[in-house]
Protein backbone atom coordinates (compact mmCIF):
# COMPACT_ATOMS: atom_id res chain seq x y z
CA UNK A 1 0.00 0.00 0.00
CA UNK A 2 1.32 3.69 -0.95
CA UNK A 3 1.88 5.37 2.34
CA UNK A 4 -0.68 7.86 3.53
CA UNK A 5 -0.58 11.44 2.43
CA UNK A 6 -1.45 13.70 5.92
CA UNK A 7 -1.93 17.18 6.12
CA UNK A 8 -1.16 19.00 9.63
CA UNK A 9 -2.27 22.62 10.98
CA UNK A 10 -0.66 24.37 14.00
CA UNK A 11 -2.19 27.33 15.45
CA UNK A 12 -1.96 26.92 19.00
CA UNK A 13 0.57 30.12 19.33
CA UNK A 14 1.93 32.65 17.19
CA UNK A 15 2.69 30.67 14.22
CA UNK A 16 0.34 29.49 11.36
CA UNK A 17 2.25 26.03 10.49
CA UNK A 18 0.68 23.49 7.77
CA UNK A 19 2.86 20.88 6.64
CA UNK A 20 2.03 17.74 4.54
CA UNK A 21 3.92 14.29 4.76
CA UNK A 22 3.87 11.28 2.84
CA UNK A 23 4.35 8.48 5.14
CA UNK A 24 7.43 9.73 7.21
CA UNK A 25 8.61 12.17 4.12
CA UNK A 26 8.33 15.55 4.62
CA UNK A 27 6.70 17.36 1.10
CA UNK A 28 5.79 21.11 2.49
CA UNK A 29 6.07 22.93 5.97
CA UNK A 30 4.48 26.48 5.28
CA UNK A 31 4.90 28.93 8.50
CA UNK A 32 3.16 32.08 8.56
CA UNK A 33 4.22 33.70 11.58
CA UNK A 34 2.68 36.94 13.36
CA UNK A 35 5.13 37.82 15.63
CA UNK A 36 6.19 40.84 14.83
CA UNK A 37 3.28 42.03 15.54
CA UNK A 38 3.76 40.81 19.04
CA UNK A 39 6.79 42.55 19.51
CA UNK A 40 5.92 45.76 20.75
CA UNK A 41 3.88 44.43 23.39
CA UNK A 42 6.86 42.10 24.75
CA UNK A 43 4.74 38.80 24.19
CA UNK A 44 2.14 37.28 22.48
CA UNK A 45 -0.79 38.81 22.36
CA UNK A 46 -3.65 35.98 22.12
CA UNK A 47 -6.26 38.13 19.91
CA UNK A 48 -3.84 39.29 17.60
CA UNK A 49 -2.28 35.94 17.19
CA UNK A 50 -5.82 34.85 16.77
CA UNK A 51 -6.68 37.46 14.41
CA UNK A 52 -3.58 36.81 12.25
CA UNK A 53 -4.33 32.63 12.12
CA UNK A 54 -7.54 33.25 10.36
CA UNK A 55 -5.61 35.81 7.53
CA UNK A 56 -3.12 33.63 7.11
CA UNK A 57 -4.76 29.87 6.97
CA UNK A 58 -6.14 29.70 3.34
CA UNK A 59 -2.56 31.36 1.94
CA UNK A 60 -0.56 29.20 4.19
CA UNK A 61 -2.93 26.01 2.99
CA UNK A 62 -2.54 27.26 -0.66
CA UNK A 63 0.91 27.65 -0.59
CA UNK A 64 1.41 24.02 1.18
CA UNK A 65 -0.09 22.17 -1.35
CA UNK A 66 1.64 24.05 -4.17
CA UNK A 67 5.00 23.50 -2.65
CA UNK A 68 4.03 19.73 -1.89
CA UNK A 69 2.41 19.54 -5.51
CA UNK A 70 -0.57 17.58 -4.42
CA UNK A 71 -4.00 17.17 -5.03
CA UNK A 72 -6.24 17.88 -1.58
CA UNK A 73 -8.53 14.91 -3.12
CA UNK A 74 -5.47 12.73 -3.15
CA UNK A 75 -5.27 13.06 1.14
CA UNK A 76 -5.53 10.41 3.07
CA UNK A 77 -6.57 12.35 6.63
CA UNK A 78 -6.26 15.73 8.10
CA UNK A 79 -3.98 16.07 11.73
CA UNK A 80 -4.45 19.21 13.61
CA UNK A 81 -3.37 20.41 16.98
CA UNK A 82 -5.81 20.13 19.81
CA UNK A 83 -3.72 21.81 22.55
CA UNK A 84 -1.97 22.73 24.67
CA UNK A 85 -2.37 26.12 23.63
CA UNK A 86 -4.13 29.19 23.61
CA UNK A 87 -7.46 28.50 23.15
CA UNK A 88 -8.60 31.38 20.18
CA UNK A 89 -5.52 30.40 18.35
CA UNK A 90 -6.34 26.69 18.64
CA UNK A 91 -10.41 27.10 17.60
CA UNK A 92 -8.75 28.59 14.25
CA UNK A 93 -7.23 25.81 13.18
CA UNK A 94 -9.56 23.04 14.88
CA UNK A 95 -12.52 24.17 12.81
CA UNK A 96 -10.50 24.54 9.99
CA UNK A 97 -9.18 21.14 9.99
CA UNK A 98 -12.78 19.93 10.84
CA UNK A 99 -13.84 21.32 7.89
CA UNK A 100 -11.44 19.97 5.49
CA UNK A 101 -11.91 16.35 6.93
CA UNK A 102 -15.79 17.16 6.20
CA UNK A 103 -15.58 18.28 2.66
CA UNK A 104 -12.86 15.53 1.39
CA UNK A 105 -14.85 12.71 3.84
CA UNK A 106 -11.13 11.81 5.38
CA UNK A 107 -10.37 11.18 8.94
CA UNK A 108 -9.30 13.69 10.91
CA UNK A 109 -6.58 13.37 13.73
CA UNK A 110 -6.86 15.83 16.69
CA UNK A 111 -3.15 15.95 18.38
CA UNK A 112 -1.10 17.11 21.17
CA UNK A 113 1.25 19.94 20.53
CA UNK A 114 3.72 18.49 22.68
CA UNK A 115 3.95 14.83 21.32
CA UNK A 116 3.92 16.42 18.08
CA UNK A 117 7.24 18.20 18.76
CA UNK A 118 8.42 14.83 19.67
CA UNK A 119 6.92 12.78 16.66
CA UNK A 120 8.53 15.37 14.32
CA UNK A 121 11.99 13.50 14.62
CA UNK A 122 10.88 10.82 12.67
CA UNK A 123 11.25 12.90 9.57
CA UNK A 124 15.00 12.50 10.49
CA UNK A 125 15.35 9.67 12.98
CA UNK A 126 12.76 7.32 11.14
CA UNK A 127 9.66 5.69 12.80
CA UNK A 128 10.71 3.47 15.78
CA UNK A 129 12.96 5.82 17.93
CA UNK A 130 10.84 4.96 21.18
CA UNK A 131 11.96 3.99 24.05
CA UNK A 132 13.36 7.76 24.61
CA UNK A 133 13.77 10.18 27.25
CA UNK A 134 12.21 13.81 25.58
CA UNK A 135 13.33 17.01 26.76
CA UNK A 136 10.81 19.99 25.32
CA UNK A 137 11.29 23.42 26.26
CA UNK A 138 9.64 26.19 24.11
CA UNK A 139 7.99 29.28 26.04
CA UNK A 140 5.05 27.62 27.16
CA UNK A 141 6.35 24.48 28.05
CA UNK A 142 9.13 22.55 29.56
CA UNK A 143 8.91 19.26 30.73
CA UNK A 144 10.82 15.66 31.02
CA UNK A 145 9.44 13.22 29.20
CA UNK A 146 9.04 9.25 29.07
CA UNK A 147 8.46 8.33 25.44
CA UNK A 148 7.37 4.56 24.86
CA UNK A 149 4.86 5.38 22.28
CA UNK A 150 4.58 8.99 20.65
CA UNK A 151 0.88 8.09 20.03
CA UNK A 152 -0.03 6.98 22.58
CA UNK A 153 2.14 6.69 26.06
CA UNK A 154 3.99 10.01 27.13
CA UNK A 155 4.42 9.75 30.66
CA UNK A 156 6.03 13.33 32.64
CA UNK A 157 8.64 12.92 34.74
CA UNK A 158 9.23 16.67 35.48
CA UNK A 159 8.06 19.98 34.26
CA UNK A 160 9.02 23.43 35.33
CA UNK A 161 7.50 24.68 38.13
CA UNK A 162 7.15 28.50 37.71
CA UNK A 163 8.33 29.95 34.13
CA UNK A 164 9.47 28.02 30.91
CA UNK A 165 12.97 28.09 29.63
CA UNK A 166 12.06 30.28 26.85
CA UNK A 167 10.01 32.75 28.85
CA UNK A 168 13.07 32.92 30.62
CA UNK A 169 15.00 34.48 27.49
CA UNK A 170 11.99 36.99 26.81
CA UNK A 171 12.19 38.18 30.50
CA UNK A 172 15.83 38.21 30.63
CA UNK A 173 15.78 39.98 27.25
CA UNK A 174 13.41 42.80 27.91
CA UNK A 175 15.56 43.56 31.10
CA UNK A 176 18.73 43.60 28.96
CA UNK A 177 17.06 45.97 26.14
CA UNK A 178 16.75 43.28 23.56
CA UNK A 179 13.77 42.51 20.92
CA UNK A 180 11.21 39.99 21.62
CA UNK A 181 11.35 37.25 20.92
CA UNK A 182 14.46 36.73 23.09
CA UNK A 183 15.53 33.68 22.95
CA UNK A 184 17.39 34.41 19.15
CA UNK A 185 18.16 37.44 20.21
CA UNK A 186 20.23 36.06 23.05
CA UNK A 187 21.83 33.21 21.38
CA UNK A 188 23.35 36.27 19.61
CA UNK A 189 24.24 38.13 21.32
CA UNK A 190 25.73 35.52 24.06
CA UNK A 191 28.17 34.25 21.28
CA UNK A 192 30.09 37.38 22.04
CA UNK A 193 30.10 37.36 25.47
CA UNK A 194 32.49 35.47 28.77
CA UNK A 195 29.59 32.61 29.84
CA UNK A 196 31.79 32.14 32.87
CA UNK A 197 32.00 35.83 33.49
CA UNK A 198 29.10 35.67 35.83
CA UNK A 199 27.86 32.33 37.97
CA UNK A 200 24.09 32.52 38.18
CA UNK A 201 21.98 30.39 40.21
CA UNK A 202 21.01 26.67 38.74
CA UNK A 203 17.33 26.15 39.61
CA UNK A 204 16.65 22.90 41.87
CA UNK A 205 20.59 21.64 41.53
CA UNK A 206 20.91 22.10 45.24
CA UNK A 207 21.38 18.63 47.58
CA UNK A 208 17.92 20.00 49.27
CA UNK A 209 15.94 20.31 46.17
CA UNK A 210 17.46 16.68 44.76
CA UNK A 211 14.88 14.98 46.44
CA UNK A 212 11.46 16.21 45.66
CA UNK A 213 12.21 18.14 42.46
CA UNK A 214 15.20 15.85 40.84
CA UNK A 215 13.80 16.41 37.28
CA UNK A 216 11.71 19.75 37.89
CA UNK A 217 13.04 23.26 36.65
CA UNK A 218 12.61 26.64 38.31
CA UNK A 219 14.07 29.71 36.21
CA UNK A 220 12.15 32.33 38.05
CA UNK A 221 14.95 32.95 40.61
CA UNK A 222 17.77 32.75 37.93
CA UNK A 223 15.65 35.50 36.03
CA UNK A 224 15.51 37.19 39.36
CA UNK A 225 19.29 37.08 39.83
CA UNK A 226 20.04 38.76 36.49
CA UNK A 227 17.95 41.54 37.32
CA UNK A 228 19.47 42.17 40.90
CA UNK A 229 22.23 41.85 39.02
CA UNK A 230 21.85 44.77 36.50
CA UNK A 231 20.21 46.74 39.01
CA UNK A 232 23.49 46.10 40.91
CA UNK A 233 25.62 47.64 38.09
CA UNK A 234 23.55 50.55 37.75
CA UNK A 235 23.21 51.03 41.28
CA UNK A 236 27.09 51.32 41.18
CA UNK A 237 27.31 53.52 38.09
CA UNK A 238 28.97 49.91 36.40
CA UNK A 239 28.84 48.95 32.55
CA UNK A 240 26.20 46.77 31.38
CA UNK A 241 28.13 44.34 30.07
CA UNK A 242 25.11 42.65 27.76
CA UNK A 243 27.21 39.84 26.32
CA UNK A 244 28.47 38.79 29.52
CA UNK A 245 25.41 38.71 31.04
CA UNK A 246 23.44 37.14 28.80
CA UNK A 247 26.27 34.69 27.83
CA UNK A 248 26.24 33.52 31.63
CA UNK A 249 22.22 33.51 32.15
CA UNK A 250 22.36 31.44 28.99
CA UNK A 251 24.87 28.84 29.95
CA UNK A 252 22.74 28.86 33.57
CA UNK A 253 19.80 27.73 31.68
CA UNK A 254 21.35 25.30 29.15
CA UNK A 255 23.72 23.60 32.10
CA UNK A 256 20.30 22.83 34.23
CA UNK A 257 18.41 21.81 30.65
CA UNK A 258 21.05 19.33 30.01
CA UNK A 259 21.94 18.24 33.69
CA UNK A 260 18.52 16.90 34.36
CA UNK A 261 17.83 15.57 30.90
CA UNK A 262 21.11 13.14 31.54
CA UNK A 263 19.73 12.20 34.67
CA UNK A 264 16.17 11.54 33.35
CA UNK A 265 18.35 9.17 31.32
CA UNK A 266 20.19 7.62 33.69
CA UNK A 267 17.54 7.24 35.71
CA UNK A 268 14.94 5.75 33.20
CA UNK A 269 17.77 3.25 32.28
CA UNK A 270 17.22 4.37 28.52
CA UNK A 271 19.97 5.79 26.25
CA UNK A 272 17.97 7.80 23.66
CA UNK A 273 17.58 11.88 24.37
CA UNK A 274 15.55 13.69 22.01
CA UNK A 275 15.35 17.64 22.66
CA UNK A 276 12.53 19.72 21.09
CA UNK A 277 10.63 23.11 21.04
CA UNK A 278 11.35 26.32 20.23
CA UNK A 279 14.47 26.36 22.64
CA UNK A 280 16.07 23.66 20.97
CA UNK A 281 16.97 26.14 18.30
CA UNK A 282 19.38 27.77 20.59
CA UNK A 283 22.64 27.00 19.46
CA UNK A 284 25.06 26.83 22.89
CA UNK A 285 22.07 23.95 24.22
CA UNK A 286 22.60 22.26 20.75
CA UNK A 287 26.60 22.04 21.33
CA UNK A 288 26.40 21.53 24.81
CA UNK A 289 23.69 18.17 24.31
CA UNK A 290 25.93 16.90 22.14
CA UNK A 291 29.46 17.15 23.93
CA UNK A 292 27.35 15.61 26.97
CA UNK A 293 25.41 13.31 25.41
CA UNK A 294 28.75 11.54 23.76
CA UNK A 295 30.28 12.09 27.34
CA UNK A 296 27.73 9.82 28.42
CA UNK A 297 27.23 7.61 25.67
CA UNK A 298 23.73 8.76 25.06
CA UNK A 299 22.25 9.00 21.86
CA UNK A 300 21.30 12.46 20.86
CA UNK A 301 18.54 13.98 18.39
CA UNK A 302 18.05 17.37 18.21
CA UNK A 303 15.70 17.87 14.65
CA UNK A 304 16.79 20.89 12.79
CA UNK A 305 16.22 24.33 14.34
CA UNK A 306 13.28 24.73 11.63
CA UNK A 307 11.43 21.95 12.67
CA UNK A 308 11.83 22.61 16.68
CA UNK A 309 10.01 25.69 16.19
CA UNK A 310 6.05 25.63 15.73
CA UNK A 311 5.22 23.76 12.51
CA UNK A 312 2.78 21.95 10.68
CA UNK A 313 4.74 19.32 9.39
CA UNK A 314 5.25 17.98 13.15
CA UNK A 315 1.42 17.72 13.30
CA UNK A 316 1.00 16.39 10.09
CA UNK A 317 3.97 13.27 11.34
CA UNK A 318 2.45 12.39 14.47
CA UNK A 319 -1.02 12.53 12.09
CA UNK A 320 1.42 9.99 10.13
CA UNK A 321 2.33 7.73 13.14
CA UNK A 322 -1.32 7.65 14.35
CA UNK A 323 -2.68 6.33 11.23
CA UNK A 324 0.64 3.58 10.79
CA UNK A 325 0.00 2.59 14.26
CA UNK A 326 -3.71 1.60 13.57
CA UNK A 327 -4.70 4.57 15.88
CA UNK A 328 -8.36 5.14 16.28
CA UNK A 329 -9.35 8.65 14.51
CA UNK A 330 -10.97 11.53 16.05
CA UNK A 331 -14.81 12.18 15.87
CA UNK A 332 -16.20 15.30 14.47
CA UNK A 333 -17.30 17.64 17.62
CA UNK A 334 -14.28 17.21 19.52
CA UNK A 335 -13.03 20.10 21.67
CA UNK A 336 -9.77 22.21 21.92
CA UNK A 337 -8.05 21.84 24.93
CA UNK A 338 -5.94 24.78 25.81
CA UNK A 339 -4.51 22.49 29.15
CA UNK A 340 -4.65 19.45 27.04
CA UNK A 341 -1.92 17.08 28.90
CA UNK A 342 0.86 15.59 27.54
CA UNK A 343 -0.15 12.13 28.55
CA UNK A 344 -3.11 12.24 25.81
CA UNK A 345 -1.43 12.05 22.25
CA UNK A 346 -4.45 11.93 20.72
CA UNK A 347 -7.78 12.88 21.20
CA UNK B 1 -31.45 21.67 -10.65
CA UNK B 2 -30.65 21.62 -7.18
CA UNK B 3 -29.04 24.98 -6.34
CA UNK B 4 -27.60 23.18 -2.87
CA UNK B 5 -25.94 26.19 -0.25
CA UNK B 6 -24.85 25.45 3.42
CA UNK B 7 -25.26 28.30 5.64
CA UNK B 8 -23.83 28.58 9.33
CA UNK B 9 -23.64 31.16 12.05
CA UNK B 10 -21.88 31.40 14.81
CA UNK B 11 -21.87 35.16 15.78
CA UNK B 12 -24.10 34.67 18.97
CA UNK B 13 -24.38 32.50 21.62
CA UNK B 14 -26.68 29.82 19.17
CA UNK B 15 -24.52 27.80 16.47
CA UNK B 16 -26.69 27.43 13.82
CA UNK B 17 -26.47 25.43 10.41
CA UNK B 18 -28.83 25.04 7.29
CA UNK B 19 -28.85 23.36 3.97
CA UNK B 20 -30.83 25.56 1.50
CA UNK B 21 -32.24 24.72 -2.03
CA UNK B 22 -32.47 27.86 -3.74
CA UNK B 23 -34.65 29.92 -1.32
CA UNK B 24 -36.06 26.92 0.45
CA UNK B 25 -34.90 25.97 3.44
CA UNK B 26 -34.10 21.65 3.42
CA UNK B 27 -33.59 21.52 7.37
CA UNK B 28 -32.20 24.13 9.91
CA UNK B 29 -30.51 23.16 13.33
CA UNK B 30 -29.20 24.90 16.29
CA UNK B 31 -27.54 24.49 19.46
CA UNK B 32 -27.19 27.57 22.23
CA UNK B 33 -24.41 27.91 24.07
CA UNK B 34 -22.18 30.89 24.84
CA UNK B 35 -19.15 29.15 24.39
CA UNK B 36 -18.94 25.20 22.35
CA UNK B 37 -19.15 27.06 18.81
CA UNK B 38 -16.43 24.54 17.94
CA UNK B 39 -17.58 21.90 19.02
CA UNK B 40 -20.99 22.10 17.99
CA UNK B 41 -20.43 23.49 14.38
CA UNK B 42 -18.65 19.98 12.70
CA UNK B 43 -21.46 18.12 14.49
CA UNK B 44 -24.48 20.29 12.77
CA UNK B 45 -22.70 20.95 9.39
CA UNK B 46 -22.55 16.30 8.97
CA UNK B 47 -25.98 16.69 10.54
CA UNK B 48 -27.64 18.78 7.85
CA UNK B 49 -25.34 17.56 4.63
CA UNK B 50 -26.07 13.40 5.88
CA UNK B 51 -28.31 13.23 2.45
CA UNK B 52 -26.30 14.66 -0.28
CA UNK B 53 -22.46 14.84 -0.88
CA UNK B 54 -20.06 18.07 -0.29
CA UNK B 55 -19.31 18.32 -4.11
CA UNK B 56 -23.34 19.04 -4.61
CA UNK B 57 -22.44 22.34 -2.66
CA UNK B 58 -22.82 25.40 -5.11
CA UNK B 59 -22.06 27.71 -2.14
CA UNK B 60 -20.96 28.31 1.57
CA UNK B 61 -23.02 31.92 3.31
CA UNK B 62 -21.46 32.72 6.47
CA UNK B 63 -22.29 35.07 9.61
CA UNK B 64 -19.65 37.42 9.75
CA UNK B 65 -21.09 39.39 12.93
CA UNK B 66 -20.60 41.28 14.62
CA UNK B 67 -20.03 39.27 17.40
CA UNK B 68 -17.78 37.48 20.22
CA UNK B 69 -14.33 37.14 17.92
CA UNK B 70 -13.53 34.03 19.23
CA UNK B 71 -16.95 32.31 17.93
CA UNK B 72 -16.51 34.39 14.62
CA UNK B 73 -13.79 32.99 13.96
CA UNK B 74 -14.74 29.47 14.55
CA UNK B 75 -17.79 30.23 11.57
CA UNK B 76 -15.41 31.93 9.35
CA UNK B 77 -12.34 30.00 9.19
CA UNK B 78 -14.88 26.81 8.77
CA UNK B 79 -16.52 28.48 5.63
CA UNK B 80 -13.76 29.49 4.09
CA UNK B 81 -11.74 26.49 4.50
CA UNK B 82 -14.92 24.16 2.96
CA UNK B 83 -15.00 26.44 0.41
CA UNK B 84 -11.61 26.26 -0.81
CA UNK B 85 -11.30 22.66 -0.45
CA UNK B 86 -14.50 22.47 -2.45
CA UNK B 87 -13.65 24.95 -5.14
CA UNK B 88 -17.18 26.87 -4.48
CA UNK B 89 -17.99 30.15 -3.38
CA UNK B 90 -18.02 31.60 0.32
CA UNK B 91 -20.28 34.57 0.77
CA UNK B 92 -20.14 36.59 3.94
CA UNK B 93 -23.44 37.96 5.48
CA UNK B 94 -23.70 40.56 8.21
CA UNK B 95 -25.64 38.72 11.03
CA UNK B 96 -27.39 41.53 12.03
CA UNK B 97 -28.90 41.85 8.68
CA UNK B 98 -30.21 37.72 9.17
CA UNK B 99 -32.08 38.77 12.07
CA UNK B 100 -33.49 42.03 10.21
CA UNK B 101 -34.35 39.34 7.39
CA UNK B 102 -36.46 37.30 10.06
CA UNK B 103 -38.07 40.09 11.51
CA UNK B 104 -39.57 41.22 8.20
CA UNK B 105 -40.35 37.58 6.91
CA UNK B 106 -40.53 38.81 3.42
CA UNK B 107 -42.92 41.63 4.10
CA UNK B 108 -42.59 44.68 4.98
CA UNK B 109 -41.56 46.16 9.23
CA UNK B 110 -45.01 46.71 10.29
CA UNK B 111 -44.02 49.99 12.27
CA UNK B 112 -41.70 51.57 10.11
CA UNK B 113 -38.12 51.61 10.81
CA UNK B 114 -36.47 48.78 13.20
CA UNK B 115 -33.34 48.22 14.87
CA UNK B 116 -31.70 45.36 15.47
CA UNK B 117 -29.03 44.55 18.59
CA UNK B 118 -27.14 41.39 19.78
CA UNK B 119 -24.83 41.37 22.97
CA UNK B 120 -21.66 42.73 22.74
CA UNK B 121 -20.74 41.68 26.26
CA UNK B 122 -19.03 44.32 28.50
CA UNK B 123 -22.40 45.73 29.01
CA UNK B 124 -22.69 46.71 25.43
CA UNK B 125 -24.88 45.56 22.37
CA UNK B 126 -24.17 45.43 18.57
CA UNK B 127 -26.40 47.43 16.81
CA UNK B 128 -27.85 48.89 13.74
CA UNK B 129 -31.05 50.57 11.83
CA UNK B 130 -33.15 49.37 9.07
CA UNK B 131 -35.78 51.25 7.02
CA UNK B 132 -39.33 49.42 6.73
CA UNK B 133 -37.92 47.40 3.76
CA UNK B 134 -34.65 45.83 5.97
CA UNK B 135 -32.23 48.33 4.55
CA UNK B 136 -29.77 48.55 6.62
CA UNK B 137 -28.53 52.55 7.21
CA UNK B 138 -25.08 52.47 7.76
CA UNK B 139 -22.76 50.30 9.44
CA UNK B 140 -23.35 48.74 12.66
CA UNK B 141 -21.85 49.72 15.32
CA UNK B 142 -20.90 48.55 18.90
CA UNK B 143 -22.50 50.90 21.43
CA UNK B 144 -23.80 50.85 24.83
CA UNK B 145 -27.78 51.31 24.95
CA UNK B 146 -27.67 54.17 27.22
CA UNK B 147 -25.73 56.40 24.45
CA UNK B 148 -28.28 55.43 22.34
CA UNK B 149 -30.90 58.23 22.13
CA UNK B 150 -34.42 58.14 23.05
CA UNK B 151 -36.27 58.06 19.98
CA UNK B 152 -34.36 55.11 18.06
CA UNK B 153 -34.14 53.02 21.47
CA UNK B 154 -37.82 53.30 21.46
CA UNK B 155 -38.04 51.78 17.46
CA UNK B 156 -39.00 47.95 17.61
CA UNK B 157 -35.51 46.37 17.76
CA UNK B 158 -35.11 42.43 17.60
CA UNK B 159 -32.53 40.35 18.67
CA UNK B 160 -30.50 39.07 22.23
CA UNK B 161 -29.57 42.56 23.08
CA UNK B 162 -32.45 44.19 22.77
CA UNK B 163 -33.42 41.21 25.53
CA UNK B 164 -30.79 41.75 27.84
CA UNK B 165 -31.32 45.21 27.95
CA UNK B 166 -35.52 45.73 28.29
CA UNK B 167 -35.12 48.34 30.16
CA UNK B 168 -33.30 50.44 27.59
CA UNK B 169 -35.13 48.45 25.12
CA UNK B 170 -38.41 49.00 25.54
CA UNK B 171 -40.01 47.83 22.44
CA UNK B 172 -37.72 44.58 21.88
CA UNK B 173 -39.37 42.00 19.91
CA UNK B 174 -38.70 38.73 18.35
CA UNK B 175 -36.61 36.75 17.22
CA UNK B 176 -34.30 36.97 19.47
CA UNK B 177 -31.26 34.90 17.57
CA UNK B 178 -30.24 34.84 13.99
CA UNK B 179 -31.39 31.67 11.46
CA UNK B 180 -28.61 30.45 9.36
CA UNK B 181 -31.80 29.77 7.18
CA UNK B 182 -31.84 33.95 6.88
CA UNK B 183 -28.28 33.56 6.73
CA UNK B 184 -28.93 31.54 3.34
CA UNK B 185 -31.12 33.49 1.88
CA UNK B 186 -29.17 36.29 2.31
CA UNK B 187 -26.15 34.75 0.82
CA UNK B 188 -28.11 33.92 -2.44
CA UNK B 189 -29.40 37.11 -2.89
CA UNK B 190 -25.75 38.33 -2.93
CA UNK B 191 -24.46 36.32 -4.64
CA UNK B 192 -26.88 35.82 -7.92
CA UNK B 193 -26.48 40.14 -7.53
CA UNK B 194 -23.34 39.72 -8.54
CA UNK B 195 -22.02 41.57 -5.08
CA UNK B 196 -18.08 41.61 -3.61
CA UNK B 197 -18.11 38.84 -1.78
CA UNK B 198 -16.40 39.18 1.41
CA UNK B 199 -15.91 37.29 4.60
CA UNK B 200 -13.66 40.00 6.32
CA UNK B 201 -15.16 39.42 10.63
CA UNK B 202 -16.62 42.64 11.64
CA UNK B 203 -14.82 42.51 14.90
CA UNK B 204 -15.62 46.47 15.68
CA UNK B 205 -13.51 46.21 18.27
CA UNK B 206 -9.92 46.43 19.08
CA UNK B 207 -7.97 43.48 20.63
CA UNK B 208 -7.34 44.28 24.17
CA UNK B 209 -3.22 45.01 25.09
CA UNK B 210 -0.91 47.56 26.15
CA UNK B 211 2.40 48.66 24.19
CA UNK B 212 5.45 48.21 26.92
CA UNK B 213 7.75 50.61 27.57
CA UNK B 214 10.10 50.67 24.63
CA UNK B 215 13.23 49.68 26.49
CA UNK B 216 14.40 49.19 29.96
CA UNK B 217 14.93 52.21 32.81
CA UNK B 218 18.25 51.75 32.62
CA UNK B 219 18.69 52.17 28.97
CA UNK B 220 16.97 55.48 28.36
Amino acid sequence: MKEPLVLGIETSCDETGIGIVRGLTLLADEIATSVDEHARFGGVVPEIASRAHLEALLPTLQKACDVANIKLRDLDAVAVTAGPGLVGALLVGTSAASALALALGRPLYAVNHLAAHISVDALESGAHTEPMIALLVSGGHTSLLRVSDVTADVQPLGSTLDDAAGEAFDKVARLLGLPFPGGPEIDRIASTGDRSSISFPRGFTSAKDQAAHSLDFSFSGLKTAVARYVEGLIREKRVVDVPAIAASFQEAVVDVLIEKALRACAQEGIDRLLIGGGVAANSRLRSVARERCEHAGIQLAIPRPGLCTDNGAMVATLGSLAMARDRPATALGFASSPGLPVTKALI
Amino acid sequence: MSRYLLAIDTATTRTSVALLDGPHTMVEVNREGATGHGEALPSLVAEVLQNISTNQLEAIAVGIGPGPFTGLRIGIAFARTMAWALEIKVIGVCTLDALAFDYLKDGLAPFGDFAVATDARRKEVYWAVYDRHGIRQGEPVVVRPGNISDRLLRLPTVGSGALLYSNDFSANVEPIYPSAAAIGRLGFAKLDGGEELTTEPLYLRRPDAVPLMSSPEWLR
